[in-house]
C-alpha cells in the first residue's frame, strides 16, 4: 500500500500530534497547523495512525496502489475530485488501486489533512514523524513533500476508539477576532500602542509559513519602534513579536525555540488553529483576555 | 497551633489565640517565601505557559538559578506540566491548562522557588573541545578587541566557560561568561548560512552551532564536535551547567 504524489503545493509535509519533551536540546514540537482539523481526520477514521499529510492552499494531487484503504479529508475548505468525480470535501472514502485524488482550494483555508486508516511509513525520529523543514528533522527525510514522492503505508492499527480531542469550540471561518494574552514584554510598549493592538484591524500578509504569519500593520502601530537589546527568552506558539523595523509576526508552530525581539502579546492555543486558516489579505482583530 | 485550635477542651478565647498565632505565623512565612523570589517574574506566555524570569540580562547568578530552577520543577513531576525548558536567564514551563490554573501552577513555582539553590551543583562535566581558529570574522574581532590574533586566541581559550543556555536550535551551545574586555557586540549584518560545528562569537558568549543556521555573531572558528544526535537518547551530550574547554588545532 503506498501513494505517489503527482502535485503538492509549497511546503506540504507530514504531521502528527508533535515531538514533545526536546525544547531544552533546542527541537520545537512542530505538529500539524490546524490541531482541530488534524483532529477531526482521526475521528472520522477511528483509527489510532497518528501521522497524516498536511497540504497547504494549493492542495494536492496523488495516485493511490494497493488493497483497498480507507483515508479521511478535512482541514479548510477545498474541492476533492477521486478518479475525475466530485465528491464531499470533509469526509471519509475507501480508496481502491490506481485511484487519482486531486484537491483544489475553494473558498476558505491555508491547510487541509490526508488522513489513513494506518500510519505513513517514515521513521519516527525522537518519537515523532512530524517534519521540521527549518531544520530538516522528521516526517520524509526531513523534507518537504514533492512531486514523485512515493510515501507507504503501514496496516491498519487496532481499532479502538480512541478519545477524541477536538475542542467545543465550532470553527468559524467568519469570525475575526483573536484573543490574545499580554505577553512578556507589553509592558516595554508604550499604553497607545498597547490600545491600537486591540482595537485597530491588522490583515495577514502572502508571507506565512509554519515558522510564522507576517501581519500587515496599515495604521502603522508599531511603525517606528526600535529594535529593544533584549536577552534571548523562550518563546512560544501564539507569540506577536515586534521585529525591528516594526514588523509584527505571530509565531507558529515550527517557530525557533527561543528568540530576543519584544513580544507584545500571546494568541491564545484555542484560537491558533482558526488564526492558522486565515488567507493572505483577510482582515482581523485581537481582543485581550485575562488568563485563568 | 492548628491542633490547639481544634481542640475543644480549650476555652474558646485561647482557641482564638492559637488561630491568630497561625494565621500570623503563615502569612509571615508567605511574605518570607515571596521576598525570596523578589526579583523573579512569574509572567504567564500564553494560555498554556509560565514563563519564569530571573534576571533581564545576562548575569551569572541568574543564570545558576534557572539551571537550578529547572532541574528541580522537573524533579517534581507534576502530571499537569508538559515541558520544562531553562534558557538563559528564564525557564518556560509548558502545562496542560485543563489540568491545572495559571494561579494554581504560579503557586507551585513559588514554593519550587523557595527551596531551589542559589549555587552551581558539583556534578558537571568538563568537555574538552579541539577548535581550528579558522573563523572569517577572527581578524575583525581581534581587532575591534585591539589584540593581535594571537593574542586573542590566548585569551579566548584560557579558561574554562560555562554552558550557560541549550535549546536555541537542535545541539546549539552557548558558554560563558568571558572577561569583561571581550565583550563585543552582534555584527549588523546576519551571514545566511553558518555550518554545524561553527564557533561564533558576541555578547561575552561563545556558541557552537550544531545545525547550519543564519547567524548574526562573529564567526571565529570550526570544531568537529557535534553536540546533536537523535539517534541518542538524550540527544544532545552536553547539558547545562556543564564546562566547556577550547583547545586550540594548529591549522
Amino acid at each position: 500500500m503506498k501513494f505517489v504524489i503527482t502535485r503538492a503545493s509549497p511546503l506540504s509535509t507530514i504531521q502528527d500530534e508533535g515531538r514533545f519533551g526536546y525544547l531544552k536540546y533546542g527541537v520545537s514540537a512542530s505538529g500539524p497547523m490546524d490541531k482541530n482539523a488534524y483532529f477531526l481526520g482521526a475521528d472520522l477514521l477511528n483509527t489510532n495512525a497518528t501521522s497524516a499529510v498536511e497540504f497547504t492552499q494549493a492542495g494536492m494531487d496523488f495516485i493511490y496502489y494497493g488493497e483497498g484503504k480507507r483515508v479521511a479529508f478535512t482541514g479548510g475548505d477545498f474541492s476533492l475530485f477521486i478518479n475525475q468525480k466530485e465528491k464531499n470535501w470533509r469526509r471519509v472514502y475507501k480508496l481502491a488501486h490506481d485511484d487519482e485524488i486531486i484537491i483544489k482550494p475553494n473558498s476558505w483555508g491555508n491547510y487541509g489533512y490526508i488522513r489513513f486508516d494506518g500510519e505513513l511509513d517514515v521513521k519516527p525520529i525522537l518519537g515523532s514523524r512530524a517534519t521540521n523543514t527549518i531544520v530538516s528533522l522528521g516526517g520524509f527525510g526531513g523534507n518537504a513533500l514533492k512531486v514523485g514522492d512515493e510515501i507507504n503505508l503501514l496496516s491498519a492499527s487496532i481499532k479502538n476508539k480512541i478519545k477524541s480531542n477536538l475542542s467545543s469550540t465550532q470553527f468559524d471561518n467568519q469570525n475575526n477576532i483573536f484573543h490574545i494574552i499580554w505577553g512578556v514584554h507589553a509592558n516595554l510598549f508604550s499604553q497607545q500602542i498597547r490600545d491600537d493592538l486591540i482595537s485597530k484591524p491588522f490583515f495577514i500578509s502572502s508571507q506565512l509559513n509554519r515558522m510564522g504569519v507576517r501581519l500587515i500593520d496599515k495604521n502603522k502601530i508599531f511603525e517606528g519602534e526600535k529594535i529593544l537589546s533584549l536577552v534571548s527568552e523562550p518563546v512560544v506558539c501564539g507569540d506577536i513579536q515586534i521585529l525591528g523595523d516594526g514588523v509584527a509576526t505571530v509565531l507558529m508552530r515550527d517557530h525557533q525555540p527561543s528568540g530576543g525581539y519584544p513580544r507584545i502579546g500571546t494568541i491564545i492555543s484555542s484560537d491558533i488553529d482558526r488564526f492558522a486558516q486565515m488567507r493572505p489579505n483577510s482582515k482581523i482583530f485581537f481582543k485581550s483576555k485575562a488568563v485563568k | 497551633m492548628l491542633y490547639f485550635f481544634i481542640r475543644l477542651d480549650k476555652s474558646f478565647w485561647q482557641r482564638v489565640f492559637y488561630f491568630y498565632i497561625f494565621i500570623a505565623l503563615s502569612l509571615f512565612l508567605i511574605m518570607q517565601i515571596l521576598d525570596m523570589n523578589e526579583g523573579t517574574q512569574i509572567i504567564p506566555l500564553g494560555d498554556e505557559a509560565i514563563l519564569v524570569r530571573f534576571a533581564h540580562n545576562i548575569v551569572e547568578e541568574a543564570n545558576i538559578k534557572a539551571i537550578n530552577f529547572a532541574k528541580d520543577i522537573s524533579l517534581l513531576k507534576h502530571v499537569a506540566i508538559k515541558e520544562i525548558a531553562a534558557s538563559l536567564v528564564s525557564v518556560l514551563v509548558k502545562y496542560d491548562n485543563r489540568k491545572i490554573s495559571f494561579f494554581e501552577l504560579s503557586s507551585i513555582i513559588r514554593l519550587t522557588l523557595f527551596q531551589s539553590k542559589n549555587d552551581e551543583e558539583g556534578n558537571s562535566i568538563h568537555h574538552k573541545i579541539e577548535l581550528k581558529y579558522d573563523g572569517e570574522d577572527l581578524k575583525q574581532v581581534s581587532q575591534m578587541l585591539s589584540l593581535s590574533v594571537e593574542e586573542f586566541i590566548i585569551r579566548h581559550s584560557e579558561k574554562p566557560l560555562r554552558v550557560l543556555s541549550t535549546g536555541f536550535a537542535p545541539g546549539f551551545i552557548y558558554c560563558g561568561i568571558h572577561a569583561k574586555d571581550l565583550h563585543i557586540p552582534r555584527r549588523n549584518k546576519i551571514r545566511n548560512l553558518v555550518p554545524s560545528g561553527a564557533v561564533i562569537f558576541a555578547a561575552g558568549q561563545s556558541a557552537i552551532t550544531s545545525t547550519a543556521m543564519p547567524t548574526g555573531w562573529h564567526v571565529i572558528g570550526h570544531c568537529d564536535f557535534n553536540n546533536f544526535d537523535v539517534s541518542m537518547q538524550p540527544p544532545t551530550k552536553v547539558n547545562l551547567g556543564d564546562y566547556i574547554s577550547f583547545q586550540r588545532v594548529k591549522i
